[in-house]
């Protein structure tokens, strides 16, 4: 009798341990948040990187005479001292800042005559590519769970330099105006060109003509 | 007593001898490539084997035939085989991620190659080609190309792979800017070659008027050009491919296609293996994405590159 009792009650024990937390249940608003909270937000990623840690790490970019008087001596150290990416290919990125006074403006571009008397284009127009989100090297792959994630931000930022901080200079800014900006700049380390150099802004003000 | 002495004493015996057995023999490296059935990923495939046995070690290939449950079943063979590490490209970024994190559970290091899994950390190490940047690159070439207008059609790849949309939201990034240049249909080819074909046939059908064609890879591409070619097309519409697999190389030489992003299989693969190696040395720390840049190439730059990589 007592064997029979002790064998119950160790099939019992088998089939409880089992059993134990094989089936539970929660409710599907729970799961909603989890998703929810788990889904990245690229829009707000890039909003704090542009509108808060740009601004922030001014001090961090190169002023733009100095990187083309350091590319005119040895682009290869200036590459080495200046630039970020996040892949070893040919092409770099750099975060720039200076001032300039407007000596043209058309679709696309508004050129800058800076105090070395070089001219250099603001983009205006067409704002697309990773130079806005890895020319100051504080955004990081490894920050990111997929690559697609990090690709959104590059999207993310280009939109909002578009409306941000593009759309509200171009109705103002005229020729003469003084102007101070900070920027990325995409350079192939092969073949680098610096006359006339593109810059992607990232911060822009009318100081005065 | 003496029978159980001496069993212990053979038991020990024959234990210790499998320590030694298993100290001493080379380890063992899985590669379990999503699909064979593309020769970008045989070339991958057979250069992380070469490299591994240049490293001394022993490795077989899996090949998952885009079936990720079928992976599944290489993961689980692998780690009750006894493979050491698993070189891995995955069949889905989202439901391969079970198969990395079983293996890690195993305590067997994962490290992809080209494709990426959705998760920092259920693999070792991600070894990726930057896609994205590749085609923010093409996107610029195919605007310059068609001078910003007309129409043109994108064949996606695996719609379930991060490549896929890396490579078409960076072509998108650059093209989109250009309301002259008009998508007229976007479809899956499933990266195969024979289904580009069918589905561009298909489009060609309702959309006859086109100027260009952007593929997620070089086997589309090459399948849409035979439809563009059956359709007495060929000349006048411009195709674009990604990978720089050695039938798009030929076929840019010879002005069919006119360009192509060169990843750089062979320095994946052999980074993948060498991390290996690396791991069972004792190193631990890895990059957890490291993206290899990719070059476009095009008729005017062909002369640097071959199938693959550059000359």
């Amino acid at each position: 009798m007592v064997q029979k009792i002790i064998k119950y009650f160790l099939i019992l024990l088998f089939f409880g341990l089992l059993l134990y937390n094989a089936v539970y249940f929660k409710k599907i608003s729970e799961m909603q948040v989890l998703k929810i909270e788990t889904v990245f937000d690229a829009k707000a990623y890039a909003k704090t990187y542009l509108l808060e840690k740009i601004p922030a790490a001014k001090k961090e970019a190169v002023a733009v005479a100095d990187l083309l008087s350091a590319m005119k001596k040895d682009s290869k150290k200036a590459f080495t001292a200046f630039s970020h990416f996040q892949n070893e290919g040919d092409m770099k990125y750099f975060f720039v800042k200076g001032e300039g006074k407007v000596t043209a403006i058309d679709e696309e571009f508004v050129t800058l005559k800076i105090a070395s008397g070089t001219e250099i284009k603001l983009a205006i127009q067409y704002i697309f590519g990773n130079t806005s989100r890895d020319c100051s090297g504080i955004i990081s792959i490894d920050d990111f769970s997929n690559t697609m994630d990090l690709n959104n931000v590059s999207e993310e930022i280009n939109k909002l330099i578009k409306s941000e901080i593009v759309a509200p200079f171009k109705t103002k800014v005229q020729k003469g105006d003084r102007i101070s900006f900070l920027g990325g700049i995409e350079l192939s380390q092969s073949e680098p060109k610096t006359d006339k150099l593109e810059i992607v802004p990232l911060q822009l003000e009318i100081n005065s003509k | 007593m003496k029978k159980i002495l001496l069993a212990l004493v053979l038991f020990a015996s024959l234990t210790s001898c499998k320590k030694s057995d298993k100290a001493e023999e080379p380890k063992k490296i899985a590669i379990v490539v999503s699909t064979l059935n593309n020769p970008w990923f045989v070339f991958l495939a057979e250069t992380a084997a070469k490299k591994a046995k240049e490293l001394g070690y022993e490795s077989k290939i899996f090949d998952s035939q885009n079936n990720t449950a079928l992976e599944s079943d290489h993961f689980e063979n692998a780690i009750s085989s006894g493979y050491d590490a698993i070189l891995f490209n995955p069949t889905d970024a989202a439901g391969s991620v079970a198969n990395a994190t079983k293996a890690k559970e195993a305590g067997i290091p994962v490290f992809c190659m080209d494709r990426e899994i959705n998760s920092a950390d259920a693999a070792t190490s991600q070894i990726l080609s930057d896609s994205y940047s590749a085609c923010v690159q093409l996107g610029k070439l195919f605007v310059e190309t068609l001078d910003k207008k007309g129409n043109y059609v994108e064949l996606l790849g695996i719609v379930s792979d991060n490549n896929t949309w890396n490579r078409s939201k960076g072509f998108h990034s650059s093209v989109d800017n250009y309301p002259g240049l008009k998508m007229v249909a976007q479809q899956s080819a499933d990266f195969d070659r024979n289904k580009a074909m069918e589905v561009m046939e298909s489009i060609l059908q309702a959309h006859p008027d086109i100027d260009g064609v952007f593929c997620g890879n070089d086997a589309m591409a090459m399948g849409a050009y035979q439809a563009l070619v059956a359709a007495n097309k060929a000349d006048k519409v411009k195709v674009f491919g990604f990978d720089g697999a050695e039938d798009a190389i030929n076929s840019i030489k010879e002005g069919k296609l006119t360009a192509t992003p060169m990843q750089f299989p062979k320095i994946i693969a052999d980074t993948a293996a060498t991390y290996a190696d690396e791991y069972f040395k004792g190193k631990k720390d890895f990059p957890k994405k490291l993206p290899i840049a990719v070059e476009v190439v095009t008729k005017e730059n062909i002369d640097k590159y071959i199938a693959y990589g550059k000359k």
